[in-house]
């Protein structure tokens, strides 16, 4: 039991912004760029991953305690911090992870520079519209009470509850309440509207000149394997992967398959 | 105290369903035919109240059984040209809902002249689930609100030729509002539930109204007159505060209790909403939030306890109706009754200059509102006179 956030130990500065960072592992770099519920080293795909990669993953400015200056409004303003983020801290040839809203973002950044970057995973990645003017390409976050978020985020509901702790909040620390409370406002000012994809996006992603594994829960119930397919078939050369008994959340429902499958990528 | 008579336009009565009664109501069940029949009746009662001295509120909302007004302005066009006398106060223009300040500024300078300067302009900020049908990101509405008030303020007041606006929020190359409005100043109005609110209010001077509270007002009132004498050095007037009550008056006691019984639905049907919309990203800060998730297991936040004089709390769904009328939910009564009430309340939330009335709640017919209103015009609201200034002991916190 736990929660899918918890506070990193470090953080790093990105011009005005604060950003709260885990940094762990070693091995070439791994920059994972979490969903609207955070991300924790305690969770066991970042363990597994530290042991072949050195894991850099931030909470984006305005989730867990990374700051969030007014005009940061869009993932579009996130990819260039995080491209600031690699300039930074001298990165070269690294292996990009996103999943979900974080995969969003992670597509992005690939679409303005690649420069630094060697590979990009996209796990159940949200950020494009594909379908028709009257579907929602997305499932609405925000239609959904808390109580039916691990129905929504998870294949197996087990596993859903317990990555919410049971839903008893009153049992969790105050910082990672806090977090959850303050993500999900800053999932809203970045993703409401439009409904979790930026218009732009679409006629972008054949920019990406790496190597892309675009990874996929075979019963995600935010966004289909039907549109998992269509992103990978976006972007030149791209693999399609899909779990089998796995929703929204693969990295939190499938570590063992979430890493293997990057891992395996990575040594191609 | 000046009185302005309000209603919700609210169609929800006149049907049968169970469940949320907003956003998700299949607009089948609303039969247009009983919609302009609500109307009639409802433009009846306000030209009523008008000949009788009252002034007159209108509202809006969206995709919701509980208000037949999705726009304000709108309604408020008809009234004007309805009525003669009677100040007409929008409260308000859902801003949540509305994606141009100068169209709102435009069409409430025309509302003025057609009547003949009589409007007083609310705009709200929306309620908490106006953001998913508006679609407006309901994560920094409360800055966009800021930004959109300033900006029809501007644009009403200023008269000599366009200006640009290059907002965070709004962008125009030339504001231009021809015609002006009838007022050199239209009197600004804005509701709220929080001393946020009510301190903003202050600061900016403008009217603040706070709806079905209980002593919840007091606090709100409080905080209001401590900020505007920090910023203007004086007395906030009571002319800058407004309480908004359900009420009923009648003949008799047991015939006010009658009406008083019909009515009550109406309070708790308020709160047929659902989960997910009863509190999105924004409307609460995080830290709030927080607090109660760590209280409310499963992160459902219960409808806060209506407070009472004593510091208690009462839930609407189960409390008496003589509980409804001590905390300003529901007055009811005899003239004499309801004006003893009225001041009790007014008093005990130290005091305020406009009382927004709402008369038709629920199954209440037509022709008993039109009973209770005249009875309130000619019997309660020229007593107002004996209310003395309220003194104002309680110390004022920070």
């Amino acid at each position: 039991m736990g929660y899918m956030y918890s506070k990193a130990e470090k953080s790093v500065k990105i011009n005005d912004i604060d950003l709260e960072l885990i940094d762990v592992g070693s091995g070439p770099a791994l920059l994972y760029l979490h969903p609207v519920d955070g991300v924790s080293a305690k969770l066991p795909f970042i363990e597994k991953l530290s042991g072949q990669f050195r894991v850099l993953a931030p909470s984006h400015p305005g989730f867990g305690t990374s700051t969030l200056p007014t005009g940061v409004i869009t993932p579009d303003d996130l990819a260039y911090i995080y491209l600031d983020l690699l300039d930074r801290l001298d990165l070269e040839d690294v292996t990009l992870v996103g999943s979900s809203f974080g995969g969003w973002v992670a597509a992005e950044i690939a679409t303005k520079s690649t420069k630094r970057l060697a590979r990009l995973v996209l796990a159940d990645t949200t950020g494009v519209k594909f379908g028709s003017h009257l579907q929602q390409d997305v499932t609405d976050y925000f239609q959904v009470a808390i109580e039916g978020l691990p129905a929504l985020l998870f294949h197996d509901q087990k596993i859903g509850l317990e990555a919410f702790n049971g839903l008893d909040f009153s049992s969790l620390p105050d910082d990672e309440v806090l977090a959850f409370a303050r993500n999900r406002d800053s999932f809203c000012l970045f993703s409401y509207n439009p409904n979790g994809f930026n218009p732009a996006l679409k006629r972008r992603l054949h920019r990406i000149d790496i190597p892309t594994l675009v990874l996929w829960g075979e019963e995600d119930k935010i966004v289909p394997v039907s549109y998992g397919k269509q992103f990978a078939e976006s972007i030149p050369g791209a693999i399609f992967n899909t779990i089998p008994a796995c929703g929204h959340y693969s990295h939190i429902e499938k570590p063992d398959e979430f890493t293997s499958a990057i891992i395996g990528f990575a040594n191609t | 105290m000046k009185s302005w008579h309000f209603s919700e336009q609210a169609y929800t009565p006149y049907t049968d369903f169970e469940g949320p009664i907003r956003l998700t109501v299949p607009s089948e069940i609303v039969d247009p035919k009983m919609v302009l029949q609500i109307k009639d009746w409802r433009l009846e009662e306000w030209c009523q109240s008008d000949e009788l001295g009252l002034n007159i509120m209108i509202n809006e909302h969206h995709a919701t059984t509980n208000t037949l007004s999705t726009s304000v302005l709108q309604d408020l066009a008809v009234v004007a040209r309805a009525t003669k006398k009677a100040r007409l106060l929008s409260l308000g223009v859902l801003v949540t809902n509305r994606m141009d300040p100068l169209r709102v500024a435009e069409e409430a300078a025309m509302i003025d002249i057609l009547s003949r300067g009589r409007l007083e302009l609310g705009l709200v900020r929306g309620a908490n689930w106006e953001p998913f049908s508006s679609n407006i990101n309901p994560v920094r509405a409360r800055e966009r609100y800021e930004e959109f008030f300033n900006l029809v303020v501007k644009t009403l007041s200023t008269t000599d030729g366009p200006f640009p606006w290059e907002g965070e929020f709004f962008q125009y190359r030339s504001v231009n509002c021809i015609p002006r409005p009838w007022q050199r100043k239209v009197p600004m109005w804005i509701p709220g539930h929080s001393t946020d609110s009510a301190r903003w209010a202050a600061r900016n001077d403008i009217t603040f109204a706070t709806f079905l509270c209980g002593y919840l007002a007091k606090i709100l009132f409080d905080a209001y007159r401590d900020e505007y004498r920090k910023v203007h050095a004086r007395e906030a007037p009571d002319e800058k505060l407004a309480y908004l009550s359900c009420l009923t008056v009648a003949g008799s006691e047991q015939e006010a209790e009658n009406r008083a019984q019909i009515m009550r639905p109406y309070l708790a049907s308020i709160g047929r909403i659902q989960q997910w919309a009863s509190n999105p990203p924004g409307y609460q800060s995080p830290a709030f939030y927080a607090k109660a998730l760590k209280k409310s297991r499963r992160g459902n936040i219960a409808g806060p306890l209506i407070p009472t004089k004593d510091g208690g709390g009462i839930d609407i769904a189960t409390c008496s109706l003589e509980d409804l009328r001590n905390t300003g939910m529901l007055i009811w009564g005899t003239p004499d009754t309801v004006l003893e009430k009225l001041k009790e309340f007014r008093e005990g939330v130290g005091g305020f200059g406009h009382l927004l009335f709402m008369p038709d709640c629920h199954r209440i017919t037509h022709d008993e509102i039109m009973d209770s209103v005249k009875l309130y015009a000619n019997e309660v609201v020229p007593r107002f006179e004996d209310f003395q200034p309220v003194e104002r002991r309680q110390k004022i916190s920070a």
